[in-house]
């Protein structure tokens, strides 16, 4: 069954205000997240305040860029940085648990590119990342948006790295759209059609074509063997970022190279840290996470 | 394997009915990692013996012999079984020939009648395919049509049809009532072995299920202790975080720095397998074999909004055939921007095949050197990759690489100018290895190694640099000024001549473009033509310039290269300079005494031939000093020292000795001389 919320797409562009009043004290988005992180309070976030005057958008690109340079650190040990998942957590509870989330008030490409760059932090994608790209499917399904219309026209704007990043978003959103059945079936067909067009697009540059043809076979697939279910579990990673590889005809190839690979070293990696190790080049070897990210390299 | 063997160990659900189950990932384990046994059953009854020795060997033989003869005589078994299936399968397939026989003749006189229509189509598209069980199906379909419609029977061609139906359904019967009455057979004759069998395996196996928790331990004890065991004997890889290798200057050299999010984004759109085997099959390139910094740049280039360059990649990539990595690799030159990777495009279809093939390799294998080299700076000289300096010395290969491109591109024809490029490879060779000879250089300044180069070059190249030779002509004179006049200008003299001989060559350090260090090496060829030695002429060195020590990886490295050409090296030299001491530590014997210029010289040979006649050149300096104690006896070596080399009596050369070692240990120098029987033989 469809969700019952709220689409506030082509919500007008505002300042953003970045403060929230509470208890009579003015706090920024910034200084309201770091107290999070350092334990010093609970979310103090006027929500009410963020839906109706400030810019959401703003809103959630603070909340990236904050976690961005959390994880940076982190990511230098190939560790979780355990208070960033707990603000993340606390930030699902405040903003992702009911209707109207506060992504849903940006305008769809926007909100597209963003939450491929929220998705690409491990922590968003074990907290509020999945919600993030279903409210995407939901919004694909429901409503009509030029922005994504011509999204190859809005692509351009973007380096090539970025457009196959935000495809490979869709590619998430359309698994989710395949998951959710006959609702999401609207999303599915115009993520589908646009997979089609960008690989028909000779203005785009060719690595894009071909990485909307390869996408494009495997949502195909992943309409067959779907990777994603109605139910999710907690921390569950691939329903914000869907590995890329899983219904590609090389995934054998490549897991059966991995697996080898991992029982002939020893690394200084954490355990469990590598789910993938595959040779990329004559001169590195690289370790991925289980949604097939890069998290380390080894010359 | 061993990982989930522990898991499997560890499972609290663990009980007595698991032992077969973990006896047999055991022994997977075990043979996967190839541990000692020999092979079949008796080995891995050793194998069991050893992981779990509270339990007695005959109890594990009774147990896999036992696996071993039950499932022989299942095998048996499923051997009826698969016989009777096989002639099932002839059948059938009889059966279907016979229908399509009935079924063509039928549709070529127009008489098939059309409630089987639809029947016949599905049959003929199943005939189409390979599965004979699809075909059988789409058959019976017809069959069972022709059967159950009395109105069709009545038709003499659909009569034949069921009857054909009919007829192989009894024949699958029969097959298979003859299967059961073999099996029954099988069964009467191997019953009491079957029963013997099952005993000796249901007894062992009930007395290990006894044991069950006594085995569960020793076996975890030993999974665990082969697990560490192997784990130790792996090779230890170490890791980066993948932030480092986007901030990592040195990969986008010519970039300015700041955009690291953006340089994470491209890496991690180039380390996405699926796109990276969707590039693969497109542009028919193997990512594999080519370094990361190239496939960033590759990548950079074919990513253009303008297709035009991508498309033409495509098509010279499909051309390349097996030396496309080759030419991959050599679009780092694109990193420069992407006027480089055009250049690349240019040379591939702008030279001929061959000369085009010849380029990319010499290109690649600069490009591979940049990245050995960069990796050997960073840990000799214990620099940050960020560090500026690093990145220069990168743009700086890559500029003078690309500039060499541009050479070949205007001049197509000028094999000077591929020599030239050729000669670039092999100068990023002697880059990377000159540096790697140093093996700690914490104490030469990383700035001044941006700014050196290696080269090698022959002597009418050097001697065309007028401001080279110059700056050559002071090193001597600053080399050689506590000498005479005579010596310095016979010095001099003799270099002057290399400069303008075709068959020397020189290696050059050059730091800032000035020469700092200076190797020469002249051809001697045999009346044949053929290079018969070389005679090492001159090496000077700037001693200010990373405390000679740039200068000492130079002559290491270039000597390695000479004496690989395989034919002996002469050379002359002031016996009691320190120099002399590293000639013969690096090789070379002392075997005569001469007259250089008024001067007492040795004249010094490197000779494969003569060092391995030699006992003492394989002699450790302490036993040097050993023997230097306790006097060799005989007189075939004499072992000197003394506190300055005119101590040592460098006569014993004239005396039928040669001399081998020669080098300052504390505050005495020590010199081991030696007879050989083809010293001196051979000397110009």
């Amino acid at each position: 069954m469809p969700r019952t919320r709220k689409a506030h797409l082509g919500h007008p562009r505002m300042e953003p205000r970045a403060r929230h009043e509470k208890g009579g004290e003015i706090h920024s988005t910034l200084s309201i997240l770091e107290d999070m992180y350092s334990e010093k309070s609970g979310p103090r976030f006027d929500t009410g305040d963020i839906f109706e005057n400030e810019n959401p958008e703003e809103f959630l690109r603070t909340l990236v860029e904050f976690a961005e340079k959390k994880e940076a650190v982190t990511d230098r040990h190939f560790t979780d940085d355990p208070r960033l998942l707990a603000t993340c957590g606390e930030i699902r509870e405040s903003f992702f648990q009911s209707t109207g989330s506060v992504d849903e008030y940006i305008p769809l490409f926007d909100r597209l590119r963003l939450v491929a760059r929220a998705t690409r932090i491990r922590a968003i994608r074990k907290t509020f990342g999945g919600h993030l790209n279903s409210g995407l499917t939901y919004s694909l399904a429901f409503t009509e948006d030029s922005t994504f219309t011509h999204l190859e026209d809005t692509l351009e704007e973007l380096s090539v790295s970025e457009q196959i990043d935000i495809l490979h978003q869709l590619e998430t959103v359309a698994a989710d759209a395949s998951a959710n059945g006959q609702w999401s079936r609207p999303a599915l067909e115009r993520i589908h059609q646009v997979y089609i067009d960008l690989a028909n697009d000779k203005e785009l540059p060719l690595l894009t074509s071909i990485a909307a043809n390869t996408i494009l076979a495997r949502i195909n697939n992943e309409y067959e063997n779907p990777q994603l279910g109605v139910v999710r579990y907690s921390g569950q990673e691939n329903d914000s970022r869907l590995s890329t590889l899983l219904n590609s005809e090389k995934a054998q190839t490549y897991k059966e190279q991995s697996e080898r690979l991992g029982r002939q070293m020893r690394t200084n990696l954490p355990p469990g840290r590598a789910a993938w190790f595959a040779p990329l080049g004559s001169d590195t070897l690289v370790a991925f996470d289980a949604t097939l990210m890069p998290i380390a390299f080894a010359r | 394997m061993y990982d989930r063997l522990e898991a499997f160990l560890s499972d609290n659900r663990w009980g007595p009915r698991d032992i077969p189950n973990a006896v047999k990932a055991y022994l997977q384990c075990s043979r996967e990692n190839r541990e000692t046994a020999s092979a079949g059953v008796r080995g891995d009854v050793d194998r069991l013996a050893t992981a779990v020795p509270s339990v007695p060997k005959p109890i594990w033989e009774d147990f896999l012999l036992g696996i071993a003869e039950i499932q022989t005589y299942h095998a048996q078994e499923r051997k009826l079984s698969v016989e009777a299936e096989a002639r099932n399968e002839r059948a059938s397939r009889e059966a279907i020939q016979e229908t399509t026989a009935i079924i063509e003749t039928l549709a070529q006189t127009g008489e098939l009648d059309p409630k089987l229509q639809g029947v016949v189509s599905a049959f003929q598209t199943a005939l189409g395919g390979n599965d004979l069980e699809k075909i059988h199906e789409a058959a019976s379909e017809i069959w069972t049509s022709c059967r159950l419609k009395q109105e069709l029977l009545r038709d003499h061609s659909c009569a034949d049809l069921a009857k054909i139906g009919e007829k192989l359904r009894e024949t699958h019967m029969d097959n298979f009532a003859r299967a059961e009455k073999e099996s029954e057979q099988f069964g009467e004759v191997l019953g009491k072995q079957k029963e013997a069998l099952f005993t000796r395996y249901h007894t062992a196996a009930s007395q290990l299920m006894t044991a069950h928790s006594e085995i569960r331990t020793s076996l975890l004890e030993h999974t665990r202790h082969r697990k560490q065991e192997l784990f130790s004997s792996l090779p230890e890889i170490h890791f980066h975080s993948w932030p480092e290798l986007a901030e990592d200057p040195t990969m986008f050299p010519f970039t300015v720095p700041g955009s690291p999010v953006e340089h994470q984004l491209a890496l991690r759109t180039l380390h996405n397998l699926d796109l990276r085997a969707a590039i693969e099959e497109r542009f028919h390139v193997d990512l594999g074999r080519i370094p990361l910094r190239s496939q960033l740049h590759l990548f950079q280039f074919l990513a253009d909004r303008d297709r035009t360059g991508a498309i033409r990649f495509e098509n010279l990539a499909r051309q390349q055939g097996e030396d496309s990595s080759d030419f991959a690799t050599s679009f780092l030159a694109a990193s420069e921007g992407k006027e480089g990777g055009d250049l690349i495009l240019g040379v591939a279809e702008q030279l001929p095949a061959d000369m085009a093939t010849r380029v990319f390799k010499h290109y690649a294998n600069i490009v591979r050197n940049i990245d050995t080299g960069r990796d050997e700076l960073q840990r000799i000289f214990g620099v940050d990759p960020d560090d500026g300096a690093l990145r220069e010395t990168i743009q700086a290969l890559i500029s003078r690489s690309n500039a060499f491109l541009k050479q070949v591109m205007r001049n197509p024809n000028s094999t000077q100018v591929l020599a030239r490029l050729e000669r670039a490879s092999a100068d990023s060779e002697l880059f990377t290895a000159a540096f790697r000879t140093l093996k700690e250089g914490r104490d030469i300044p990383f700035e001044t190694i941006k700014d050196v180069t290696f080269e090698k070059e022959s002597g009418i190249e050097f001697g065309a640099d007028t401001a080279a030779v110059e700056k050559a002509k002071l090193l001597f004179s600053e080399a050689y000024a506590q000498e005479s006049e005579v010596f310095r200008s016979a010095v001099v003299h003799s270099f002057l001549a290399a400069t303008k001989s075709a068959d020397t060559h020189f290696y050059v350090l050059r730091y800032k473009g000035e020469p700092a260090s200076l190797l020469r090496f002249d051809e001697i060829h045999a009346e044949n033509g053929e290079l018969a030695k070389l005679y090492f002429g001159s090496f000077i060195s700037d001693a200010a310039l990373g405390n000679g020590k740039l200068g000492e990886a130079l002559f290491e490295e270039s000597l390695r290269l000479e004496t690989a050409r395989g034919v002996p090296i002469e050379a002359d030299c002031n016996p009691l300079s320190p120099i002399t001491q590293k000639y013969i530590e690096a090789g070379f014997v002392a075997v005569a005494v001469a007259d250089y210029a008024g001067l007492q010289s040795f004249s010094i040979r490197l000779d494969e031939r003569l060092n391995a006649q030699s006992v003492t050149k394989k002699w450790t300096p302490e036993e040097v000093v050993r023997a230097g104690l306790e006097k060799p006896p005989g007189d075939t070596i004499q072992v000197m020292s003394g506190k300055d080399p005119q101590d040592i009596p460098l006569n014993l050369i004239q005396q039928g000795y040669a001399l081998t070692r020669y080098f300052k240990q504390g505050n005495r120098v020590y010199a081991v001389f030696e007879r050989l029987s083809s010293a001196g033989k051979g000397v110009a």
